[in-house]
């Protein structure tokens, strides 16, 4: 029962630090000021804040997706769980991640801009900048996932993999609390501007905490690549 | 030595006829003439060639604008209203809860000056729009200047 307990205490703790350093990933933020800014422009409070709802709701629903999705292929693909090669390739491919966080994440001068390609980038304020609809807003969000996918699929492999060592009922929890967990900083930007902050004040804070936010991604990038190899690859639980 | 020279020479004039000088002069003439007809071709040919380049980059030169018009890079001058740039600013100020009033009185001061601005100019970019009205909007309010500083540096 002991082992069991600490088994499950384990795949929680690394669905809670994959959660953390995907919601450390500052594309979907940044969108989400974008359809902000354009939004209160344009309509009134009432209206932005439904599509901002949607905004969250619609990048929320693709990470459960694509986490349960790929819990799933790890699942008929690899047997139980994902084997010891794999975990060290993917404890690889974090610590090479949190490098590239704290070298080229964000761009460098006094903005937020990040190292995406621009086209995407550009694509992604137009939408912003256009959407009227709830329809929209939530595609926009989805659209952001899949943007910042390059960072956050192995987290989500990681999750995938945590959540099918945990037992069938415990899996569908643990999923929703990663989602959660990784669209919070959505939540809580929402809650800041409803409760009277501004697109500018929220700006200002996050060009002031740009460093921070560099190294807190590469440092929790870097932090679950040794739990992985602490936990699941020397197996000292 | 220098003598017999000069008398063959003399002999050789002697022997000319004036139908034979009038001759030469003709094909000398013609000569001429063809050679003064082939240079002007070429040129006009030329001539022909470099205003078809220069035709080919103008219209290179207009598509690329457009083609930055469109993309949102350049201002399109010719269709550039002081009306756009309130309607800018107030967009803006009204994200940020500027009431209306105050917002139009920052938006229609700073409008005419950017539009009397852009008014001497034949090309502006976004970025130079931008950067010129935040510089205006400092003197009214800090965050609406900031807005228009940070306009497409925040993704």
């Amino acid at each position: 029962m002991d082992g069991l307990s600490s088994v499950i205490g384990v795949q929680i703790c690394t669905i809670f630090l994959a959660a953390i350093t995907h919601a450390s990933l500052q594309i979907g933020p940044s969108a989400l000021l974008l359809l902000y800014h354009a939004s209160l422009g344009k309509h009134v409070k009432k209206r932005t804040k439904y599509l901002v709802s949607n905004f969250i709701l619609g990048s929320a629903l693709l990470i459960c997706l694509i986490v349960s999705t790929l819990a799933f292929a790890i699942f008929s693909l690899m047997g139980q769980k994902l084997t010891t090669d794999y975990l060290i390739g993917i404890s690889v491919i974090l610590v090479v991640l949190a490098i590239l966080a704290w070298i080229f994440y964000f761009k460098t001068g006094r903005s937020t801009e990040l190292w995406i390609p621009k086209t995407v980038a550009r694509y992604i304020n137009r939408r912003a900048n256009i959407t009227e609809s709830n329809v929209e807003a939530f595609s926009l969000g989805m659209l952001t996932t899949f943007a910042e996918m390059p960072f956050s699929i192995v987290l989500m492999i990681v999750a995938g993999n945590a959540v099918l060592a945990l037992p069938f009922g415990l899996q569908f929890i643990a999923i929703l609390i990663y989602t959660f967990i990784s669209v919070l900083p959505l939540w809580i930007m929402r809650y800041t501007i409803k409760h009277g902050r501004t697109v500018v004040d929220i700006q200002k804070w996050r060009v002031k905490n740009k460093d921070f936010f560099r190294f807190l991604t590469g440092f929790l990038f870097l932090t679950l690549a040794t739990f992985i190899i602490a936990f699941f690859v020397l197996g000292v639980a | 030595m220098f003598r017999k020279t000069t008398k063959k020479r003399c002999e050789k004039i002697q022997s000319l006829d004036i139908s034979d000088v009038k001759d030469s002069a003709k094909k000398i003439k013609n000569n001429l003439e063809n050679t003064t007809e082939k240079t002007q071709k070429n040129l006009k040919k030329t001539a022909k060639i470099s205003q078809k380049k220069a035709e080919k980059k103008l219209a290179k030169n207009k598509k690329r604008i457009a083609k930055k018009i469109k993309s949102g890079k350049l201002i399109d001058i010719k269709n550039f209203r002081k009306e756009n740039i309130l309607e800018l600013i107030l967009h803006e100020a009204k994200s940020i809860g500027i009431r209306d009033g105050g917002a139009e009185i920052i938006a229609e001061k700073t409008a005419s000056k950017i539009y009397d601005w852009a008014r001497k100019r034949s090309e502006i970019t976004e970025t130079d729009l931008n950067l010129k009205l935040a510089n205006e909007l400092k003197k009214y309010n800090a965050d609406l200047a900031y807005l228009f500083e940070e306009k497409g540096k925040i993704l």
